[in-house]
C-alpha cells in the first residue's frame, strides 16, 4: 500500500490556473431554475470567423445557463442571402444552439432582405413586426427600417394591451447610441419614444452601431446597443454623459435573465469575458 | 434726435422690405435659404427638427403643396395654351416622354447599386427614384435660363409627369394606407369640369383663357402669379 501522494507543485499551478479560467468564465448571472432566460445578438451574420467563435462562446454559455430563446436585433445576414448563405451564416455559426431546441426570433436591419421574415428559423411568420409573451415579458419585434402609419398604429395597440410584468422591445436602428459610425436615430426616436414612454416599456435593445453600448437610462427605459456579434468597428464609441457603459473592443452578445421583477443581464466578449454586466429593478405600477 | 430717426428707421424699413421682399420672390430663394435652415437645424438639433417636420407633415404636404401644385399648373397651362411653347398637344408630349426616361433609368441604376451596396432593403424602394423634386427643378431652371425660357415649362411638365408616374406606381405596388380611387376620381372629374368651364368661359366672352382669370385681383393664383413680375 502507497501512501497518498502529495501534490506536486505543477499539479497545484494547474488547478490554480483552471481555477483562475473557470472563474473567468463564470457568468455574472443568477442562473435561478424557471426565470426567463435569453440571448441577444445583433449584426452577426457575416459568415466570417468572428460569427463562428461567438456562436461558438455562446454555445459554451448555453451549457451553463441554459437559455432558449435567441432574439436577433437586425442585420441576420450581410452579403449574399441565397440557401447556401443562410447555411454558412447562420445555422453552422449557431448549429448546436439550434439542435438543442433553442429558438431563434429575428428582427429585420437594413442588409437583410425583406423575404427573410419567411426563412423558417427566424421565427418571425413572415411578418416585419411582431410580438409574443415568454413568462412574464412581453417582446415587441419592430421593424425601424420602415415604420410607416399602420406599424405605429399596430405598435400603440400592442403595447397599450401589453399585460406582462415586463415589456422589452427590440429592432435594429438605435433610438440611443454614442458610436461614431451611424449614432442615436433621431428620427425614429421622435415617433417611437412617446410610445415607449406612454406604455411603459421597460427595456430596448438594438444594433445597427457595431458596439456593445448600455446608456443610461433615458426617460425611465433602458437602452442597449448589442451590434458586435459578427461585424466589430474597434474603437468606435464616443462615450458621452449618456453612456453607462461599452465596449468596442471586440464581439460581443449578451446573456439576460428576467426573474420576477429583476432583470439581469451581461454582455460576453468573443473571449468569453463577461465586459459588462448589472441589474435592471422593475418598479411595480 | 432719436424722435426725428425713428420715423427715417420706419420710412427706410417701410421700403427696404418690400424691395427685399420682391428680390426674394423674383429669385426664388425662399427655397435655397429654407433647405440650408433646415439642413443646419438636422444637424444641430434634430430631435427639434424631426419632431416639428412630423408635426408640420400634414399642413406642407396636404395643404401647402396645394398651392405649390397651383403655381406649377399654372406654369403648365399658360405654354400649353394656344400661343405657348408647349402648344400644341404634340408638343407638350415630348416632356412627358422623356420623363420615362428620367424615371426608369434612375428605377434601372437603383435596383443596379442595392446589391453592391449590400443594402437590399432599399431594393424595394426603387419607385421613390421617380420622384423630381419640383420646387427644386423649377429654381434650378429658372435659375440657368431665365424666368421665361421654354426650358422652364419643359422641365416643369417632365418633372410633374415623373412624379405622376411614380405616385401611380407608390399607389399600386406599395400604398402605405387604404387606397380611395373612387374619391380621388370625382375630384379629378370634378376638377377638369371645372377647367373645361373656366377654358370655355374665358376663350368665349372676353378672349382672355383662363390662366389670364386665374390671375386677377382675387384669385387663389394671384400670389403665385406675382412671384413672376
Amino acid at each position: 500500500m502507497t501512501a497518498p501522494r502529495r501534490p506536486t507543485l505543477p499539479a497545484v499551478g494547474l488547478a490554480l490556473l483552471l481555477a483562475v479560467a473557470a472563474a473567468a468564465q463564470s457568468l455574472p448571472l443568477p442562473n435561478v431554475p424557471g426565470s426567463l432566460k435569453f440571448a441577444v445578438i445583433g449584426d452577426n451574420g457575416t459568415g466570417d470567423s468572428p460569427q463562428y467563435d461567438v456562436g461558438q462562446q455562446m454555445t459554451a454559455a448555453h451549457k451553463r445557463f441554459p437559455f432558449d430563446l435567441v432574439i436577433m436585433l437586425g442585420d441576420n445576414m450581410y452579403g449574399g442571402q441565397s440557401p447556401a448563405d443562410f447555411v454558412k451564416k447562420f445555422e453552422q455559426p449557431y448549429a448546436e444552439l439550434l439542435t438543442a431546441g433553442v429558438m431563434f426570433r429575428a428582427s429585420l436591419g437594413n442588409h437583410d432582405r425583406p423575404q427573410n421574415v419567411s426563412y423558417e428559423l427566424f421565427n418571425m411568420n413572415g411578418q416585419r413586426y411582431y410580438s409574443y409573451v415568454r413568462n412574464n415579458v412581453r417582446f415587441v419585434v419592430i421593424d425601424s427600417t420602415q415604420v410607416d402609419p399602420a406599424q405605429l398604429q399596430w405598435l400603440d395597440t400592442i403595447l397599450r394591451d401589453a399585460g406582462e410584468d415586463w415589456t422589452v422591445c427590440y429592432f435594429h436602428h438605435p433610438l440611443y447610441s454614442n458610436a461614431a459610425r451611424h449614432g442615436s436615430s433621431v428620427n425614429l426616436r421622435v415617433l417611437l419614444e412617446p410610445l415607449f414612454i406612454k406604455h411603459g416599456v421597460d427595456v430596448v435593445f438594438s444594433g445597427h452601431d457595431h458596439v456593445y453600448e448600455r446608456i443610461k437610462p433615458q426617460k425611465g427605459i433602458y437602452y442597449f446597443v448589442s451590434g458586435a456579434a459578427g461585424q466589430l468597428r474597434r474603437g468606435n464609441t464616443r462615450p458621452t454623459d449618456e453612456t453607462a457603459a461599452y465596449f468596442d473592443q471586440d464581439q460581443t452578445f449578451m446573456l439576460v435573465e428576467v426573474a420576477g421583477d429583476e432583470m439581469n443581464f451581461a454582455a460576453i466578449s468573443r473571449a468569453g469575458k463577461a465586459v459588462d454586466s448589472g441589474i435592471i429593478r422593475r418598479e411595480r405600477q | 434726435m432719436a424722435a426725428e430717426s425713428t420715423p427715417k428707421t420706419r420710412g427706410r424699413l417701410m421700403r427696404t422690405v418690400p424691395r427685399l421682399s420682391r428680390f426674394a420672390a423674383e429669385y426664388l430663394l425662399l427655397l435655397p435659404f429654407g433647405a440650408a435652415i433646415a439642413l443646419v437645424w438636422a444637424n444641430t438639433f434634430p430631435e427639434s427638427y424631426f419632431r416639428f417636420s412630423y408635426a408640420a407633415a400634414f399642413a406642407v404636404n396636404d395643404i401647402a403643396m396645394v398651392f405649390f401644385f397651383a403655381l406649377m399648373t399654372k406654369e403648365v397651362v399658360e405654354p400649353t395654351a394656344p400661343g405657348g411653347v408647349l402648344h400644341p398637344w404634340r408638343r407638350a408630349w415630348l416632356p412627358v416622354l422623356a420623363s420615362v426616361g428620367v424615371t426608369f433609368v434612375p428605377a434601372w441604376l437603383h435596383t443596379l447599386l442595392v446589391g453592391p451596396l449590400d443594402e437590399p432593403m432599399l431594393a424595394q424602394g426603387w419607385p421613390v427614384t421617380f420622384a423630381v423634386d419640383v420646387a427644386l427643378s423649377y429654381f434650378v431652371a429658372r435659375l440657368i435660363f431665365g424666368a421665361r425660357h421654354p426650358a422652364v415649362p419643359f422641365v416643369i411638365v417632365m418633372a410633374i409627369a415623373s412624379d405622376a408616374l411614380g405616385l401611380l406606381t407608390l399607389a399600386a405596388i406599395n400604398p402605405s394606407r387604404p387606397l380611395h380611387p373612387f374619391g380621388g376620381i370625382v375630384f379629378l372629374v370634378v376638377a377638369m369640369a371645372l377647367a373645361a368651364w373656366l377654358h370655355r368661359s374665358g376663350s368665349g366672352t372676353s378672349g382672355r383663357t383662363w390662366p389670364d382669370r386665374a390671375r386677377s385681383p382675387g384669385s387663389p393664383c394671384t400670389g403665385a402669379a406675382r412671384t413672376r413680375r
